[in-house]
């Protein structure tokens, strides 16, 4: 006999995306496409025949979600699935505190919801098997201390059941935590709490990379991207894990999001890197990314000009893409002896001020080169 | 360099126009305004300074060429020029394409053909005397251009000679405009800013300036605003995050407490009564147990009691035995002392008696007296007869001559004689009393007479111990008697029955009622952990209220620490990005200062230059440049006067500009073969001053190509030897 589980967390439902309003719907697009995904996550479910779904912290975008606007809507959206217990775990972003305890009350009154708010085992019966679930609920919006450490001194008597470990924050070696303050674990922490499994959440990439049968602490990733981050996370279409629990434990990857979001940066030296460019932003089924490109380098005059004439198209046609921002504030022209014997006469003012800067060769000198070079222009 | 002919085919509205400039000097095209004279000059520039292949979106190509398609719709125009340098002929070619990349060749006597822009400019730049820069500013400048900068260096009120040395130096662009700009550009980004401290300034008071400054100032403190912000939150969110904590803790405890009270709770309603029969039960339970004991005490005392009363009859027996015995003992030590007595008085007879010799010197006889009682003993001693007389207490010897008593030192023997007769008639006396047989057998008999008593006294001790004990055991009974109220043992037993009973009945009764939880010795124990417990959680409930209200106390911040984070590292990417900018400016503001301090540039060669084409033009000896070191102050009149800078007039002003373009023009030019192109360089003069400034110009074009653009016939005529081309 075996569980067969649905594996999420992130939603972040309730994400404003105030910065892409500046594209007609693109706002609203993002904000329901949140619910829509925790719908076609439902629907997944089902036809896998998870008999378990759970949701490894942040559904919600923050703490202060509200009934109407949020809450009903993931009730609309849960009540589809056919399996026997919806766990939803209170992650740091919709940390569970005295404070909103009644919000999360709104949550556990949704059909074989339980929320995972105490730190004790819940105990599940699934046809003939008994699961028990290990939860570490937030309950702030950062922690020094994981909450995971009572499990390892709970008595767990039971060799028959499934353990299955849910918590949320950082994991040694899985993210960045410089500061610590996301309920860190180590991965020590979890194997001195004996689970099966651990279903994580916070990361907001699939880890592991591809399906396993090895690793037994997985974090699914967001099913749906949600911003431009400058690490991987992003880049790839949301995920979410479909494990199985028998005689051996095993985890499929299963595609969830319908965007992505790339933030790319790109240097532009010659006409050829603006090619390879163009290429890479003009290639087929962009209909649903968003991408975020910072370009920097220097280059010749013409080629500066085309740049910026490419650059100026995309931010108009967006080239096929949901939505595009470019930052060229760093894309400068490349300010050489060519171009100034060729635009001022030798000994002029204009000459020896670029000469002079040219020569010097640090940024701010470059900087005062194309500066300059602009004045003159404009000046002539 | 010199160029021989221009082909057009077509160029703007000219087309398949060659155009021969070997026919005189200066060569002049002339046609009405639109004919095409600035056509030939833009195909002319485009021909040697506009890559074929150039992006439609360049400036010079949208300036120069893209006007220049033919209105009929064609998408080519085409520029080809022949000229010649160091002795070689050379023709270069250019096609323009509106559609797509044009072409570009260059071919030459010993060149052979070079295509494409990249090869041909190569060779241009080795061929043509100056770089495009000094075409495009000076050699080919539009006469207006330079004008311009007058007019335009006017309405900033700069003076003449400064605009004058600047306008040289500066290809037509003033450093003086520059710097305007650039401080301009400045105090977008840097005012309020201290480059030198990397810091914002200060108002006088030591505060930051309020409102919108350079943009350096402003992201500066739009960031350390949003830090305080970053801050702020954190603090909430650490804050947030201990109450939270604190109020995980008192909830969990809370549901421990809880749930313990809400688990005993009829336990706890229970235990009141329960504590009553407990108590009950352990009275009786006590009762029993002292019945119990009561009961053993007595059997025991009783038993106690018997055993002593045999043994105090045994040790009574015992006793009247050592009484009998130490009687005898007593009559026995009496006989005994007695019997002292007379050893004593005897001791002192026999101390009496008296021993000796009697020594009979001659026959003697002598009477002796052995004492007082018997009667005398005569002796005859032979001579040299010794007796031997012994006597007690009184020794006479009576002779016939003496009478010789010699007593003992005991006093009075007689006496003890009798003494000793009296006691041993009294010790028989009672010796026959006592039925002891005399003389006395055994020793002193005091050492047996003080054990006998010992013991004697031991029995009475162990008597009196044995009373006292049964004594005790009687009290003890008596006491339990009391203690019970009964009067008899079996009172006790059936008191310890009922209680017994009791006991259990009681004991039913509690089985019926809610235990107390396991852990508990007892009910109060279990009580008081109740009363604790109830007492705590209210401690608790007010605690998390406390915190509770401090928490909704606490605002919510309108982003967390990650987004400001975020929106930091964001500002400090565009502060990065401002201050560079400015440091730049700044750095452009500086250099540009240096510059126009040093004042050596090209001004002091052209001098002379100018000075002699001002003379040319005007016809006037004597006329000299009033300079300033490299600054005009104004024009030397011959007739001893001068005309200040700010005097000269409109006219004067061009003679001087036209004066400035042939200067540069030879300064550019010199030690090389080169042209100059002139956009109707006699129009704005005096006409009386024309012919002069025709002669000048006539005189360059005899040393360096000059190509001059008119649209008035007058102004070809002028020039004596010149090309006229008519367009």
């Amino acid at each position: 006999m075996s569980v067969r589980i649905f594996h999420t967390a992130d939603i972040h439902i309730g994400k404003k995306f105030s910065t892409f309003d500046v594209v007609p719907d693109l706002k609203s697009e993002l904000v329901e496409r949140r619910f829509e995904v925790l719908g076609d996550m439902v629907d997944m479910a089902n036809e896998h025949s998870c008999q378990l779904f759970v949701i490894a912290g942040d559904l919600f975008d923050t703490h202060t979600f509200n009934k109407g606007e949020h809450v009903e809507k993931v009730r609309s959206k849960l009540i589809g699935f056919e399996g026997d217990h919806i766990l939803i775990l209170p992650g740091n972003h919709d940390y569970c505190s005295e404070k909103n305890m009644n919000s999360w009350e709104w949550v556990e009154d949704i059909d074989r919801v339980s929320v995972l708010k105490e730190t004790r085992p819940y105990e599940l019966s699934i046809g003939d098997e008994k699961v028990i679930i290990y939860p570490g609920p937030c309950n702030s919006k950062i922690s020094k201390d994981n909450k995971i450490d009572w499990i390892k001194d709970v008595e767990k008597d039971d060799p028959e059941a499934f353990k299955v470990g849910v918590a949320h924050g950082h994991l040694e070696g899985c993210s960045y935590d410089s500061q610590g303050s996301y309920y860190p674990m180590s991965k020590d922490d979890l194997e001195q709490c004996g689970m099966d499994v651990w279903l994580l959440g916070h990361v907001h990439v699939q880890i592991p990379e591809q399906d396993t049968s090895l690793q037994d602490h997985l974090y699914p990733g967001t099913p749906e991207q949600e911003g431009f981050k400058r690490t991987a996370e992003g880049s790839e279409k949301g995920k979410a894990w479909i494990i199985e629990l028998g005689e051996r434990m095993s985890a499929e990857s299963i595609d969830t999001g319908k965007y992505t979001f790339i933030h790319e940066e790109r240097t532009l030296n010659s006409s050829e890197d603006l090619d390879e460019l163009k290429k890479y932003l003009e290639s087929d089924g962009n209909e649903h990314t968003l991408a975020k490109l910072e370009i920097k380098g220097r280059l010749e005059q013409d080629d500066h000009r085309d740049a910026l004439e490419y650059i100026n198209s995309l931010r108009h046609d967006h080239k096929g893409f949901r939505y595009i921002i470019v930052e060229d504030d760093d894309l400068d022209q490349r300010i050489d002896m060519e171009l100034v014997k060729e635009n001022f006469s030798e000994g002029s003012f204009p000459y020896t001020m670029l000469e002079s800067l040219i020569e010097e060769e640090d940024e701010i000198s470059k900087k005062a080169a194309e500066l300059g070079y602009d004045i003159f222009q404009e000046v002539d | 360099m010199r160029i021989k002919e221009i082909s057009l085919e077509p160029f703007g509205n000219l087309n398949k126009n060659t155009f021969d400039l070997e026919k005189g000097t200066p060569n002049i095209f002339l046609g009405d305004t639109g004919a095409g004279k600035t056509t030939v000059f833009d195909a002319l520039y485009g021909v040697f300074f506009i890559d074929s292949g150039v992006s439609k979106a360049n400036r010079e190509y949208k300036k120069h060429i893209k006007k220049r398609f033919p209105l009929d719709g064609s998408n080519v125009v085409n520029v080809r020029v022949k000229f010649e340098h160091e002795g070689n002929g050379f023709e270069i070619e250019k096609k323009w394409n509106e559609s797509k990349k044009g072409i570009t060749v260059l071919k030459g006597d010993s060149l052979g053909t070079i295509e494409g822009d990249k090869d041909v400019n190569k060779k241009l730049q080795e061929i043509l005397p100056s770089n495009k820069g000094t075409f495009k500013n000076v050699l080919m400048a539009y006469q207006t251009k330079i004008q311009d900068v007058f007019e335009m260096d006017t309405d900033t009120q700069t003076e003449l000679d400064k605009l004058l040395r600047e306008s040289i130096k500066s290809d037509g662009i003033s450093p003086q405009e520059f710097l305007i700009k650039v401080e301009k550009e400045l105090e977008v980004y840097g005012d309020k800013w201290d480059f030198d401290r990397e810091r914002p300034e200060f108002t006088s008071t030591g505060n930051r300036y309020k409102g919108s400054k350079g943009e350096i100032h402003d992201l500066y403190w739009e960031m350390e605003d949003q830090k305080r912000g970053l801050d702020e939150i954190e603090r909430l969110e650490t804050a947030t995050a201990e109450i939270n904590e604190q109020m995980d803790d008192i909830t969990n405890e809370l549901k421990c407490i809880g749930s313990f009270l809400d688990d005993h709770r009829k336990a706890y309603q229970d235990s009141d009564k329960r504590k009553d029969i407990e108590f009950d039960i352990k009275d009786k339970e006590r009762d029993y147990d002292s019945c119990e004991d009561d009961f053993e005490r007595w059997d025991e005392a009783e038993k106690n009691i018997s055993q002593l009363e045999g043994r105090v009859e045994v040790l009574e027996d015992n006793l009247s035995n050592k009484q009998e015995k130490k009687a005898e003992l007593d009559r026995f030590s009496e006989l005994y002392e007695l019997s002292k007595k007379i050893d004593i008085e005897e001791g002192k007879l026999e101390a009496g008696e008296l021993e000796g010799n009697i020594l009979g010197k001659e026959k003697t006889s002598f009477e002796v007296y052995k004492d007082t009682s018997s009667d005398p003993e005569g002796f005859t001693l032979a001579q040299d007869e010794v007796k031997e007389v012994k006597a007690k207490g009184i020794l006479q010897i009576h002779t016939d001559r003496f009478h010789i008593d010699i007593h003992s030192g005991m006093g009075d023997f007689e006496q003890v004689l009798e003494n000793v007769e009296v006691l041993k008639d009294h010790q028989k006396e009672k010796a026959d009393e006592y039925g002891i047989t005399l003389p006395l057998q055994e020793r002193d008999p005091a050492k047996k007479l003080e054990d006998i008593k010992e013991e004697i006294s031991a029995i009475k001790g162990e008597i009196k111990d044995a009373h006292k004990d049964i004594e005790h055991y009687e009290e003890t009974i008596s006491e339990i008697k009391n203690n019970h109220e009964i009067s008899s043992k079996s009172e006790i037993s059936e008191k310890r029955i009922e209680l017994k009973k009791e006991i259990g009945s009681l004991k039913e009764k509690l089985r019926t009622m809610a235990d107390i939880p396991e852990g508990f010795e007892d009910t109060s124990e279990f009580r008081e952990r109740y009363e604790e417990y109830r007492g705590r959680k209210e401690h608790i409930l007010n605690e998390k209220s406390k915190l509770l209200e401090k928490l909704n106390q606490m605002e919510t911040p309108s982003s967390s620490s990650q987004e400001l984070q975020e929106s930091i590292e964001e500002l400090d990417k565009r502060f990065q990005r401002a201050l560079k900018i400015g440091k730049a400016y700044l750095l452009l503001k500086d250099r540009t200062q240096e510059l126009m301090e040093d004042g050596s540039m090209i001004y002091g060669e052209l001098k002379g230059n100018i000075e002699r084409h001002l003379k040319s033009i005007l016809n006037i000896d004597g006329f000299e440049i009033q300079m300033d070191e490299v600054v005009l102050q104004g024009l030397d009149h011959p007739e001893g006067y001068t005309i200040p800078r700010s005097s000269l007039s409109t006219g004067q002003k061009d003679i001087v500009a036209l004066a400035l373009r042939l200067a540069m023009a030879e300064y550019y030019l010199q030690g090389t073969d080169g042209f100059i192109a002139m956009d109707d360089p006699l129009v704005n003069i005096d006409p009386g001053k024309r012919k002069a400034a025709a002669d000048t110009i006539q005189e360059l074009s005899e040393g360096k190509q000059v190509l001059i653009m008119t649209c008035d016939p007058a102004h070809a005529e002028l020039f004596e030897d010149a090309n006229v081309i008519e367009v």
